[in-house]
């Protein structure tokens, strides 16, 4: 039956047009990234810009001679850091869980499959898929920025490219999982849409930080966070040590046991 | 076979009772009236029966079951409160999802049926946010039985619906009971359209079951008699008997007087006067549904 509920998700998910716009914007803002970057390291077009008004300063162009002398995949991880990618995947999820509330198909679906354990695995799972998506598009804007704007930069070997998108994969998951969570808890749209917007920006763990610091407590505890996590797959540098790398997936998978179980026992306690 | 049998069942909100220890029962082939005020606990005891809400107390067992496994779910369709859809999609799409996600190996069929059996067919690829309120009730049902269930619950499913489509809904249901041998309980305020189809009802009161009865026990409770109020009634029983040969009747508290079967108010007038009891009060009664309903809920007007 769990087949069943996932077959309907993915369906329902591929029918629906707030995916292909997200993706579609995603993939728009990593094209307009690409561009700046060819605009900055292309002499030709840097003298133009800079005629026509564009401040490019020499630190700009130190950070991406820096990119440039790594491979593909550090690229693509360094797309990450500005947490655009977690954005995407946490809007996408609050939406996919809230319209099946919303509007009350959840009665549907939960009179005929009663598990809520399968209900928020099938959405976690599909989530995991869109989070592959989401990153083969980003990979694919940025290959063909690349060979568009002919930079040099060098092709990742296929081990960069396993640990690159598996370590994304499990955040993503992780990331979607928490969405899920604050939904099911508030039932507020609002509240989950302002979850996959906050979140992602790492804004509270900042915050935390912060305070830690004045009272000068130790915080190191927060790069264990899902924020702090994802962000340490952009540290990896394009190579994941293998120290680094089980931490990249551990990490995410136990935030992800965490608030598929909280959202399980909720979903279990509060009546549809 | 009891389809549904709930036994103790209790729910709390809060420190507020809102379903106390219902012992319900359908039997296989009824159309099962579920009638009660709004919030006497009516659609929190529907959900508990369709799984969407946890009892705090009692058991529930459906086709025999105490154990509601997914196979004996798929056995049952469901609309409670509003239908719940999808409303970016088509109709075809929102009872396509259902279907593939009860696992229907013929699930493109059974939709095209089902649209077509109610009425859905002119909706097209319209999207179900265009829908008038009439459709989507339809649309409901139509989640409801895509599954070819033996049990059907509708909690008010004629509800904002004109006259027009109440017929249609209330030809349905009749039409799913008869032809599919569907088990149906439904919840409705609309106790003269309920008393058209149902074949036994279950009144619930502040959360509490206060009675269940079958079509027939109630129409004997509703059964025209002849009320007559007198100042004697021992001595008007032995006139009712010795002259008028009548022995169905009852005599009730302040001198009250229920005559089943006759309704010749002038020879029981003549009797009573020839007799010298004095006649107070003499009318032929007869009670619908809903007149029943208003007096076991204590004679408020709130359905």
């Amino acid at each position: 039956m769990m087949f069943n509920l996932m077959r309907m998700d993915f369906k329902r998910l591929l029918r629906q047009k707030s995916l292909y716009i997200i993706l579609g914007i995603t993939a728009a803002v990593v094209v307009l990234a690409m561009v700046t970057v060819v605009i900055i390291v292309n002499p030709e077009f840097r003298l133009q810009a800079q005629e026509a008004g564009m401040e490019i300063l020499e630190s700009d162009k130190a950070a991406i001679n820096w990119m440039q002398s790594n491979d593909i995949t550090f690229f693509m991880e360094n797309m990450v850091r500005g947490n655009g990618f977690v954005t995407v995947i946490c809007l996408i999820s609050a939406i996919f869980i809230y319209g099946d509330f919303k509007r009350g198909y959840i009665k549907n679906i939960l009179s005929v499959h009663g598990s809520r354990t399968h209900y928020i695995f099938s959405k976690i799972i599909v989530m995991a898929a869109v989070t592959a998506v989401t990153a083969a598009v980003m990979f694919l804007m940025i290959k063909a920025g690349i060979r568009a704007g002919n930079l040099e930069i060098p092709t990742a070997d296929l081990k960069s490219y396993v640990c690159t998108m598996t370590a994304l994969l499990a955040a993503g998951a992780a990331w979607a999982a928490q969405m899920i969570f604050i939904y099911v808890l508030t039932r507020s749209e609002g509240a989950a849409i302002a979850g996959a917007i906050i979140f992602p920006t790492g804004l509270l763990v900042t915050l935390l930080q912060s305070i830690l610091s004045t009272i000068k407590m130790n915080s190191t505890f927060l790069n264990y966070t899902l924020f702090g996590i994802t962000n340490k797959i952009t540290d990896a540098s394009g190579n994941f040590s293998i120290g680094v790398y089980i931490q990249c997936i551990a990490v995410p998978l136990v935030w992800l046991a965490f608030y598929a179980g909280l959202s399980i026992l909720v979903l279990k306690k509060k009546d549809i | 076979m009891d389809v549904i049998q709930t036994t103790g069942l209790t729910k709390y909100y809060g420190r507020s009772k809102v379903v106390d220890q219902v012992h319900l029962r359908v039997r296989q082939g009824d159309i099962y009236g579920f009638i009660g005020r709004n919030g006497s606990g009516k659609s929190t005891t529907l959900k508990m029966i369709s799984g969407l809400v946890w009892p705090d107390a009692g058991d529930i067992e459906l086709f025999g079951q105490k154990h509601i496994s997914d196979h004996i779910r798929r056995r049952m369709g469901v609309l409670v409160e509003e239908a719940g859809i999808y409303p970016n999609f088509s109709a075809y799409h929102n009872l396509l999802f259902k279907a593939e996600l009860m696992g229907l190996t013929d699930a493109r069929q059974r939709v095209g049926e089902v649209i077509e059996r109610l009425g859905l067919k002119n909706a097209g690829k319209k999207k179900v946010k265009t829908f008038s309120m009439g459709m989507k009730q339809r649309l409901g049902i139509a989640l409801a039985i895509v599954g070819k269930p033996d049990l059907l619950i509708l909690d008010e499913p004629i509800n904002g619906l004109d006259p027009e489509g109440i017929s249609d809904i209330r030809h349905m249901i009749v039409k799913l009971n008869e032809e599919e041998h569907m088990t149906i309980l439904i919840s409705s305020h609309i106790l003269g359209e309920l008393s058209k189809i149902a074949t036994c009802y279950g009144i619930i009161k502040d959360g509490q079951l206060i009675e269940q009865m079958t079509d027939e026990q109630l129409r004997e409770k509703c059964q025209d008699y002849m009320y007559v109020r007198v100042d004697q009634p021992k001595k008007a029983s032995v006139l009712l008997e010795q002259r008028l040969g009548l022995r169905n009747y009852q005599i009730r508290p302040g001198g009250e007087i229920r005559i089943f079967g006759y309704a010749d108010t002038a020879a029981v007038n003549t009797a009573f006067a020839d007799g010298h009891v004095a006649v107070k009060s003499l009318y032929m009664h007869a009670m619908d549904l809903e007149t029943y309903f208003l007096e076991r809920m204590g004679g408020e007007y709130d359905v």
